[in-house]
């Protein structure tokens, strides 16, 4: 019933969506590898590099803008981390969860204050804009950039923790914390630089994302925030390839769903669904490390 | 000996100060703030309670309250919608499918056994999770649960996205408050039996309390159940405060606000809990309202002060809490008289040797 | 430190406190008397200034606060009472709307206005009944705000009407097989969706309905299936914060057929955000601007747009633009009207008898034509302006009066 333009359609839509989860997944994903924290503020930090972009464009040029919206993602990210979780190392678990969800919190009730709680449009971004086409298919310039723009900073970051003494630290620290840290470790810096990559990333998807949909609300970072954590808990917490994997799966399976009118409605449930099966059957994820419980 | 009977006569007179309130507040004041906050936040103190039973005494992560909250809500709702009105009420769906009115007694039982039901489905897979694996996949049980309820196939049960009202309401303010504490008098005999200390063993160490011979899925199980039942209960008597049900409104952030009161309270604390869920109900519902509307003090107009100020002040407080002040109001300590006392005397002796420093 | 923060929080409390007392005392005194000893009327202003609708709800409040600027005091028996706003924020959510409702309820207002958003006066409106006091609805067009409720009335059209209207108006643009997208979860949605949908397949044509889930972004999908399909015409009663999602979207995706909505879309900020996609979308709204057969729509729109230029937090809440004002502004207005013609009826600060006089109202030439309550306590309303967007603009398309 349904021409091959339908499912291209489709397809493009889930892999549009599934690099935007990916770029925000991968902050997860670094960050639980090493602390142990799902950083529930990642989504919020998501959505406050989109209220930059939409203030500080209005004040300079685009070129100058997008720079500086990186810059201030960043610093917000580290900002987190050293007035939030910094205090609380050494507590119990639960009690940095719940620091995560009040900095979340707090940011959505921030942005909510400073708008007013609209929805701001997002500024055009002059190359990002526009559609083309490709035989009968009108494709989105966005829609290309994204992946291939996703893909390439993943490349990089790979072989960034492959390759870099600070990517080898890294990769100690997710290992084991305080091992890592009596081998001369710094294991603070360590941290700064996962959030520093994290947010950027998340700073980088903003940008996509916010392009793509044109608008800037401020609770739209919680549901892509959690999506992006069931992704990265799909590929294997502190994995980076499968994060970006488990992200293109969620991303066009939620396509799949969204097409049929009578179960579209369960496009959201759907992710947790599969969050619930993958804990249950597969509870390390695709790519994971086992990890062994240490008494 | 002296202490038991100084508390005793304490607490009686502290109980018959409330009672007079309420009397007085019921009667004469029936459509204040107060009277308001009096009865929500005897349900969230509830609320609050039963997540702390889970994550203060058992040490277990779970954010699906709003969830089995919002089943509680609908059950009630559906149940006891007068026949009369289905007609109205299911506009869409030709007066729906459910043909039955339970008194609201019945209901608010029934409302509890299907979040029990429910906690079970969640709980047998779940629970086996580790702390932060299990409060995702909670949060995302709640998610999946909204969208159900709003699925228009159950639209003749549930009224899919349309709101669900006409059902009975408290007549008097007593009604919450006394279910609300009839209830948390339940779990605090069940924290305080053998149960109780099996579920504070799992929150201490896992490993070692399995060694002692505690089943450990078992247990866990007991705790879920029992955390979601009065969830269940706590969300009828929500549905019955609000006067309308609509799952919309069952979002993450409702699990997030009960969480915070808990940490306001003091994690392992039912009396924290207790303090704590009228202390911010108080404040979000009424004392602090004032910080929405622009204020003009001394002539001087404050600038800040507009629509949303109130929950960043909130927001502001909490992560001071959350972060030097970790015990909460009360930490895992319960309320007593002798910690009342003991806390005037501290205050005054340290005013008392600070007046003797400064005058040497 | 510890100790420090502690004493911090105290603070904090001992402030708050003291704050509330100052700002109760006023609510727990007669509602007839201020500290001037001037006489007083409370009327309650309902409406949504925070969450999805508070676009909406601050554009309706403006309407309302226009209409006390010009009609500040009311006579009853002979002596002059000045009319007090009380504000309550029902954040656009049926759960918070019971706790703004309560608000107003203990400070003795005698009559409510609002709201925008037909979920909250839904949720609220069996508490105003059993507190007797009436409360009049600007915007909320669901049928369920005022059925079986005596104290709840409004001042603009239903959703069966609405619906039929526009599925008269799709008929004749030539659609034969119609998508409605709805917002799951919103009664407003839902409602006027499943209305729409009714009146389309009564005149002989399809129709279809998509949900979505509230805080969705993504359509594409969506817009896939309507392309592949082939909808001739798109149906979408969602808030204004969707919609230039879903028209941007559309038009992206290639989809070319017609998109129409209900009232929530009559909002400039719509057409700046979706731009020239925006083009030929049309929907219902309440109040015509151009229209210059109604004289007091003239009038109106001319002074508001005064008073909104007069002020930047107006201009600002009008959507940042003094040039033109969306028709829910207007509702705000008439509503604020009924309340204070029913309070002259009256001759009361009473909410049962103020009740009464709204029930046997009759008030003519206001800004959204007369105002008559049938037994619902609905307003009988037969006019319904239908608007396009062209250009960033938005333009009087047709009038539907029947």
């Amino acid at each position: 019933m349904h021409t091959a333009t339908y499912y291209i359609d489709l397809l493009l839509s889930g892999i549009t969506v599934g690099s935007l989860y990916a770029l925000i997944a991968i902050g997860y994903t670094m960050v639980y590898g090493i602390l142990r924290l799902i950083n529930f503020a990642h989504g919020d930090i998501f959505m406050m590099a989109g209220f930059f972009m939409v203030y500080i464009s209005a004040t300079m040029p685009m070129a100058v803008a997008i720079p500086v919206v990186l810059l201030m993602t960043v610093l917000l990210g580290v900002l987190i981390e050293r007035a939030a979780y910094k205090p609380l190392r050494s507590a119990p678990r639960m009690s940095v969860m719940i620091s995560a969800i009040g900095v979340s919190y707090l940011l959505e009730n921030l942005a909510t204050y400073i708008t007013g709680g609209l929805a701001r449009p997002y500024p055009t971004i002059p190359f990002l804009k526009g559609t083309f086409m490709v035989g009968s298919l009108s494709v989105k310039v966005i829609t290309v950039v994204t992946p291939v723009l996703t893909i390439l900073l993943v490349v990089a970051l790979v072989l960034f923790i492959n390759h870099t003494k600070t990517g080898m630290a890294m990769r100690a620290v997710s290992k084991d914390f305080d091992t890592a840290r009596l081998m001369g470790i710094k294991v603070n810096n360590v941290i700064s630089v996962t959030f520093i990559i994290g947010s950027f990333l998340a700073g980088v998807g903003s940008i996509l994302y916010f392009t793509n949909y044109g608008q800037v609300s401020p609770l739209i970072g919680a549901m892509p925030g959690l999506k992006a954590f069931v992704a990265a808990v799909f590929g294997g917490i502190g994995s980076i390839p499968g994060a970006v994997l488990g992200a293109y799966i969620i991303g066009v399976c939620e396509s799949l769903i969204k097409a049929n009118d009578s179960i579209s409605i369960f496009s959201n449930a759907f992710t947790f669904a599969l969050l619930i099966m993958v804990l249950l059957f597969k509870p390390n994820g695709m790519f994971g490390e086992k990890l062994t419980e240490k008494v | 000996m002296a202490n038991k009977k100084r508390d005793f006569i304490l607490s009686a007179v502290f109980a018959a100060i409330i009672v007079a309130l309420l009397v007085y507040v019921d009667k004469e004041q029936h459509y204040s703030m107060l009277a308001s906050v009096i009865q929500k936040a005897s349900i969230y103190a509830l609320l609050a309670v039963s997540l702390n039973l889970l994550n203060g005494f058992t040490g277990l992560f779970s954010l699906g309250q709003a969830g089995f909250m919002m089943l509680g809500a609908y059950t009630y709702a559906i149940l006891t919608i007068p026949l009369a009105q289905h007609a109205s009420v299911y506009q869409y769906f030709d007066g729906g499918i459910v043909n039955v009115c339970l008194p609201p007694a019945v209901a608010i039982v029934a409302a509890g056994l299907v979040a029990v039901v429910f906690a079970w489905l969640v709980g047998k897979p779940c629970l086996k999770l580790k702390s932060d694996y299990l409060a995702i996949a909670t949060l995302g049980f709640a998610e999946i649960l909204r969208a159900i309820i709003q699925w228009e196939v159950l639209g003749p049960v549930t009224n899919a996205s349309n709101i669900l009202k006409k059902f009975p309401k408290f007549d008097s303010i007593m009604t919450p408050v006394i279910i609300s504490a009839f209830c948390i008098f339940l779990i605090v005999l069940l924290i305080n039996s053998s149960y109780g200390r099996a579920f504070k063993a799992i929150r201490e160490d896992e490993i070692a309390a399995e060694a002692m011979g505690i089943n450990l899925a078992k247990t866990k199980m007991q705790a879920f159940l029992t955390s979601a039942f009065f969830a269940g209960v706590g969300g009828a008597l929500l549905a019955m405060f609000q006067a309308s049900v609509q799952a919309r409104s069952f979002t993450s952030a409702m699990t997030y606000e009960i969480l915070l009161i808990v940490v306001i309270g003091g994690i392992g604390s039912v009396t924290g809990s207790v303090i704590g869920s009228f202390l911010y109900i108080a404040c979000s519902e009424w004392w602090l309202r004032f910080l929405d509307d622009s204020q003009t003090y001394l002539g001087v107009n404050i600038p800040f002060m507009r629509g949303g100020f109130r929950m960043v002040v909130f927001s502001v407080v909490i992560m001071l809490i959350v972060l030097f002040y970790r015990q909460g109001i009360m930490g895992t300590k319960e309320f007593s008289w002798q910690g009342i006392i003991n806390f005037f005397k501290r205050i005054f002796s340290a005013r008392g040797r600070k007046a003797v420093k400064d005058n040497g | 430190m510890k100790k420090i923060i502690a004493l911090v929080m105290a603070l904090v409390m001992v402030f708050a406190l003291c704050a509330c007392g100052e700002s109760s005392a006023p609510a727990a005194g007669s509602s007839d008397s201020s500290a001037s000893g001037d006489k007083v009327v409370k009327i309650g202003v309902f409406e949504p200034t925070s969450g999805q609708n508070a676009a909406g709800g601050k554009k309706e409040i403006l309407g309302i606060e226009y209409a006390h600027s010009l009609y500040p005091t009311v006579d009853i028996n002979g002596e002059t009472y000045n009319i007090e706003l009380v504000y309550a924020d029902n954040a656009s959510d049926a759960a918070k709307a019971p706790s703004a409702a309560q608000l107003l309820i203990s400070n003795n207002v005698s009559v409510v206005l609002g709201t925008y958003g037909s979920g909250c006066a839904i949720a609220a409106g069996d508490l105003f009944a059993e507190a007797n006091i009436p409360a009049i609805g600007t915007s909320c067009t669901n049928p369920q705000v005022t059925a079986g409720n005596d104290y709840y009335f409004r001042v603009c059209y239903i959703d069966p009407f609405q619906g039929a209207v526009m599925a008269s108006y799709a008929l004749k643009q030539g659609c034969k097989n119609c998508v409605v997208i709805v917002e799951a979860g919103d009664d407003y949605s839902a409602g006027f969706g499943n209305y729409f949908s009714e009146a389309m397949l009564k005149g002989g044509a399809a129709c279809d309905t998509i949900p979505f889930q509230t805080g969705e972004t993504d359509f594409s999908t969506i817009m896939a299936n309507i392309k592949s399909k082939g909808y001739d015409g798109i149906f979408a009663p969602v808030s204004i914060e969707t919609a230039p999602l879903i028209i941007n979207q559309a038009r992206e995706n290639g989809v070319e057929c017609q998109i129409m909505a209900g009232d929530t879309w009559d909002d400039i900020s719509i057409a700046e955000r979706a731009g020239e996609n925006a083009n030929g979308v049309f929907f219902s709204a309440f109040f015509d601007a151009t229209d210059t057969s109604n004289v007091a729509g003239v009038e109106f729109n001319k002074g508001i747009l005064e008073w909104i230029a007069a002020d930047a937090t107006r201009t600002e809440n009008n959507g940042g633009t003094a040039d033109a004002i969306s028709s829910v502004t207007p509702c705000g207005y008439d509503a604020y009207m009924a309340a204070y013609n029913a309070i002259l009826a009256a001759q009361s600060t009473d909410g049962a008898a103020i009740r009464d006089a709204l029930a046997g109202l009759d008030v003519k030439g206001l800004v959204t034509g007369d105002l008559k309550f049938d037994d619902n306590g609905d307003a009988i309303k037969n006019y319904v302006a239908i608007k396009t967007f062209q250009d960033g603009k938005i333009v009087f398309s047709d009038a539907y009066t029947g």
